[in-house]
């Protein structure tokens, strides 16, 4: 029997919805340097943005011996729908603004078992 | 014919770097970090073996608490007057440590010919003393550097 993908991701959009918060996810486009003058320019930067929401959470990862837990490691990670994504592709964000906190990504990918994306799994820079 | 401004003279001499670099088919692939531009150095990578050769240039004025020796007698009669302004060009060259030294010792040598013996158009900027100096381990990489002493005169 066919999984239904769609299906999948509407839910996973519809909890993202009701548990997480807006977000702005931010992409950076550097100035490419001119060919015959590359000492020059500010190295300006624009901006591609997209506004999603997302859930922010820790994965567990590592063992979980001992009471106290010194020895656990989190990541921080967050979850955003794959249809907020429009037609942007994801996976070529760097950043994501969270009510004024500026979050840099070590990683962005689409969770896409089949050919529907249902999240998209960022990971935290530094954990 | 003096430049017109320190900004005219670091283009003309940067120019003269950019332009030899370019045209070796053994540096041209070579990223150069410009001083004053943002710029990561590059990385080999986990677990790579091989660091990226790269090279960094940057240029400094002689400092000089009188602005630069007046080479002209007084204003000229349209009120600008000429100072001689001098100073240091280095290029430092980071090749892959372990691999031996012919392609430091090669790129050294374009970076060198690219300054000695040169004087930029139209601000007549010179070089004397270009060397090579070879500094030896600096991280992944072997470094070699190359050092300019240039001239000009700046008309104010």
């Amino acid at each position: 029997m066919a999984v239904n993908y769609t299906g999948l991701a509407a839910t996973a959009e519809r909890l993202i919805r009701e548990n997480g918060r807006e977000v702005t996810i931010v992409k950076r486009i550097e100035t490419p340097p001119v060919a015959t003058t590359p000492w020059e320019g500010d190295d300006a930067t624009a901006e591609t943005t997209v506004t999603a929401d997302a859930v922010f959470l820790d994965e567990l990862v590592g063992g979980i011996s001992g009471e106290s837990g010194a020895d656990r490691t989190w990541i921080g990670m967050i979850l955003i729908a794959a249809d907020d994504a429009g037609d942007e592709d994801l996976t070529t964000f760097d950043a994501i603004r969270d009510a004024g906190r500026h979050v840099e990504l070590a990683s962005i990918a689409p969770l896409k078992p089949g050919s529907t994306s249902v999240i998209y799994i960022c990971k935290k820079e530094g954990g | 014919m003096p430049v017109a401004s320190r900004a005219d003279a670091r283009a003309e001499m940067y120019d003269l770097l950019r332009v030899a670099w370019a045209a070796d088919v053994t540096s041209q692939d070579i990223p150069i970090l410009w001083d004053g531009k943002k710029g990561a150095v590059p990385t080999a990578g986990a677990g790579a073996v091989n660091a990226p050769n790269w090279a960094r240039v940057s240029l400094k004025h002689n400092p000089d608490p009188t602005g630069g020796t007046q080479a002209s007698a007084g204003a000229d009669a349209d009120g600008t007057t000429v100072y001689d302004r001098e100073g240091h060009v280095f290029v430092q060259i980071f090749v892959t440590d372990g691999k031996g030294l012919r392609l430091s010792d090669d790129l050294g040598t374009i970076a060198q010919k690219a300054f000695q013996g040169k004087t930029t158009s139209p601000g007549g900027v010179w070089f004397r003393h270009v060397r090579i100096v070879e500094v030896g381990e600096s991280g992944d990489w072997y470094q070699t550097n190359v050092i300019a002493e240039f001239v000009y005169q700046e008309v104010t």
